[in-house]
């Protein structure tokens, strides 16, 4: 029952807290009727100066990656030289280590043996 | 000839009442959301004007209630959004300053600037439902449109809220009144 009440009690305290004042409210059905925009809403759009901010850093933003990019690409020379000869593949990186890629061996023919047992 | 709905005479008497019978409940919800007053008559004044060219131009919508709130809904998740981005520029060019925020805007009205922490404190859904049924007055069904949820998932949003709004008013009341005593 009590806390019943105080739940009433609570709602009655936020509305009042919330609800605005007569004029306000006119003020609002009456631009509304009129089919006005709210005065405050153009006022707050952002100014100029934030928008010249935000495109300055944008620009800012933007060549810094091109140029990022720009020198990444330039300092990474291709570290892996690739020969080919004949049917092998020799690859050679940079601080000398290579890597030969061919085919597998061919296999010898077999040969004939011949078996030399002692009596 | 008698003044019916579609003459227009009667649909805009009907718009005025709906109007005026809508738009402090459209602050005290917006109000609530955003925590600034101008900000909420802003919002107010949006929704309300969408709904007169709406019902100006096509008739009025099934539930007016709704339409007006569903706007009002949206706008203040924007207005929050925008703040919340444009707070660090403010800073930068001193406006921070000029528009104060809510705790120190309504320094005089303690009640508001304790309702308002309270209300933050709540979940956001809890927090949306519990504005939109206590100072929008809407029907749970309507809210549950609104907030894509169940009518029986309102109702209980609603109930943990008030009982956690009302836990915990008296207790920020009571901090406030020993610390400043």
């Amino acid at each position: 029952m009590d806390d019943e009440r105080t739940l009433r009690e609570t709602d009655v305290r936020v509305r009042a807290a919330l609800m605005p004042d007569e004029a306000a409210a006119r003020q609002v059905v009456d631009r509304a009727l009129a089919g006005d925009r709210p005065p405050r809403q153009r006022a707050r759009q952002l100014p100029r100066f934030t928008w010249a901010l935000t495109a300055l850093a944008l620009i800012i933003v933007s060549i810094s990656a091109w140029q990022w990019r720009r020198a990444a690409a330039a300092t990474s020379p291709a570290s892996l030289a690739v020969t080919g000869r004949g049917s092998i593949v020799v690859v050679e990186h940079q601080d000398g280590r290579r890597w030969v890629v061919g085919p597998p061996p061919e296999r010898r023919a077999g040969g004939n043996y011949v078996i030399v047992v002692q009596k | 000839m008698l003044p019916n709905r579609a003459s227009g005479f009667l649909a805009d008497v009907d718009l005025d009442e709906v109007a005026r019978s809508l738009a402090p409940r459209l602050i005290a919800y917006a109000l609530g959301r955003t925590g600034c007053r101008g900000t909420a008559e802003d919002i107010a004044q949006d929704a309300l004007t969408a709904l007169v060219r709406r019902w100006r131009q096509a008739g009025p919508p099934e539930s007016p209630d709704a339409f007006a709130f569903a706007i009002a809904k949206r706008r203040a998740g924007r207005a929050v959004l925008r703040r919340a981005l444009t707070a660090p520029l403010d800073v930068l060019r001193g406006v921070a300053r000029d528009e104060p925020g809510v705790d120190r805007a309504y320094e005089d009205r303690a009640d508001l600037a304790m309702v308002l922490t309270a209300l933050r404190r709540l979940p956001r859904a809890d927090r949306e439902a519990l504005l939109l049924r206590l100072v929008g007055d809407l029907a749970f069904a309507d809210i549950a449109v609104l907030t894509n949820t169940s009518p029986a998932a309102v109702k209980m949003r609603i109930s943990r809220a008030r009982r956690r709004l009302a836990a915990s008013l008296p207790e920020y009341f009571h901090g406030r009144r020993t610390h400043t005593a």
